[in-house]
């Protein structure tokens, strides 16, 4: 022990003196952390985190409970007979396929994985992944909550993401040759059998997994959200007024912050003032369809090229809808 | 495994029962109002009931395994191993908590 002490004691000394030199030198005041915590910056942004978390934790709740019933009492069987034949029939189904699953993104891979190794096409499930977590009747009951004194950005919302997703689906459908899959899908039934009369416990239980699975999310992105309100809100405001500057930040944004789809509208709630109507439908669009968290998971399943090319070609088709959309809306 | 196990149960209902007491905590003291618009005091009151009853449900999750030594929930729960990256996620939620009754 005295030998560690006479080998570290020196140079740590020094340190020390080097630091209160430093100090001494540049007389600076010892930095405060309370002085920050109590100022009108930290207050702004607790309120604002806070308020995003709140509001938005109903929906996610509710996001999480259909989820689980749905996940003990609809089965793959049944989705994978009433699927249609027809690519064109197809594409509208997986366009409102969401209706019966209203989950998030999170929760859609797992489904996909399980409907396409029961025959369901590639290009299916990939609307199926675009539209799914946008077309559902919990998605649209919170936006049109968040965005309460403008209903047609609910709207707006539902219709784009509906055409962006059909139009994806007939571009891959055409061209799509190779097979997208990274691996073929291995014989393996993931399905589990809930005991008799759990039913209520089952609901909580898994409830309580998916909440954990993306409360982190929703409560990351709402730090992020709310820190960049509060330290750069103003320079936001002359952005968000610019044609496809705006949009670019918005769907940058969407990607990075990676929020459920049931919980989002929130978020871009709070940035109504400073952003135009259609750089907002942008966010609301294209960050369910394509995001962080959901690149990982498609890149589970998918080839890496065909993720990069899906995500590119939604994009790109997703910004020119807000943008068109915006410009109709002005001419009206 | 069973340890670390019951921990998870443990810290999520802690989290889960924190959520649930700063909703009705804001709710006592009127000032829930002053974070979101009217329409939304019902439905975040009623989640702090949901919240509660997972709440409850995870302790009752963590007695049965204390008690019988093996998993009440069904096998295709995935709890991940409490390391690092596990610490990290459930400080993530503790935060709102946190920073929500310091500042009031």
């Amino acid at each position: 022990l005295q030998s560690t002490v006479i080998r570290w004691a020196p140079p740590f000394l020094g340190m020390i003196c080097c630091a209160i030199l430093y100090q001494i030198v540049t007389t600076r005041p010892l930095p405060d952390p309370s002085a920050f915590l109590a100022s009108t910056d930290f207050a702004a942004f607790q309120a604002v985190f806070i308020s995003i978390v709140l509001e938005a934790l109903p929906f996610i709740l509710l996001g999480v409970a259909v989820s689980s019933i749905l996940q003990i009492f609809v089965t793959e069987d049944m989705v994978r007979r009433y699927t249609p034949r027809n690519p064109a029939a197809g594409i509208l189904f997986a366009c409102v396929l969401g209706l019966l699953f209203p989950v998030c993104e999170c929760g859609m891979i797992p489904v996909i994985r399980r409907l396409m190794h029961k025959g369901m096409p590639a290009y299916m499930a990939v609307v199926f992944i675009l539209a799914g977590p946008v077309l559902n009747p919990i998605t649209f009951a919170s936006t049109y909550i968040a965005f309460h004194d403008q209903p047609e950005v609910a709207y707006a919302r539902m219709g784009l993401a509906f055409a962006a997703a059909a139009a994806v689906g007939f571009l891959l459908y055409r061209f799509m040759r190779k097979d997208p899959l990274r691996h073929s899908l291995a014989a393996g039934d993931t399905r589990h059998s809930h005991r008799q009369g759990g039913l209520l416990t089952g609901i909580l239980g898994h409830s309580s997994e998916e909440f954990f699975e993306m409360g982190k999310y929703l409560i990351l992105g709402a730090g992020i959200t709310a820190f960049i309100q509060t330290s750069i809100g103003d320079s936001l405001y002359s952005m968000g007024q610019g044609g496809l500057s705006s949009h670019l930040f918005m769907a940058g944004l969407a990607y990075v912050l990676s929020l459920c789809s049931t919980s989002d509208a929130f978020v871009a709630a709070s940035f109504s003032t400073q952003f135009s109507k259609s750089s907002l439908l942008t966010f609301l669009v294209l960050g369910p369809m394509i995001d962080f968290k959901g690149t990982l998971m498609l890149l589970s399943v998918f080839k890496s090229r065909f993720v990069l090319r899906l995500s590119l070609l939604t994009a790109l088709v997703v910004v020119a809808g807000a943008i068109l959309t915006g410009q109709l809306s002005s001419l009206f | 495994m069973n340890r670390s196990r019951i921990t998870h149960y443990v810290i999520r209902g802690i989290i889960l029962t924190g959520f649930a007491s700063y909703i009705s905590f804001l709710s006592k003291t009127g000032r829930l109002p002053g974070y979101m618009e009217p329409r939304m005091l019902l439905p975040v009151k009623l989640s702090a009931l949901v919240l509660t009853a997972m709440a409850v449900y995870q302790a009752y999750l963590a007695l049965v395994t204390i008690r019988t030594g093996r998993q009440a929930a069904c096998e295709c729960e995935e709890l991940p191993p409490l390391r690092l990256k596990a610490v990290i996620v459930y400080a993530v939620f503790a935060l709102p908590v946190i920073l929500g009754f310091w500042g009031s």
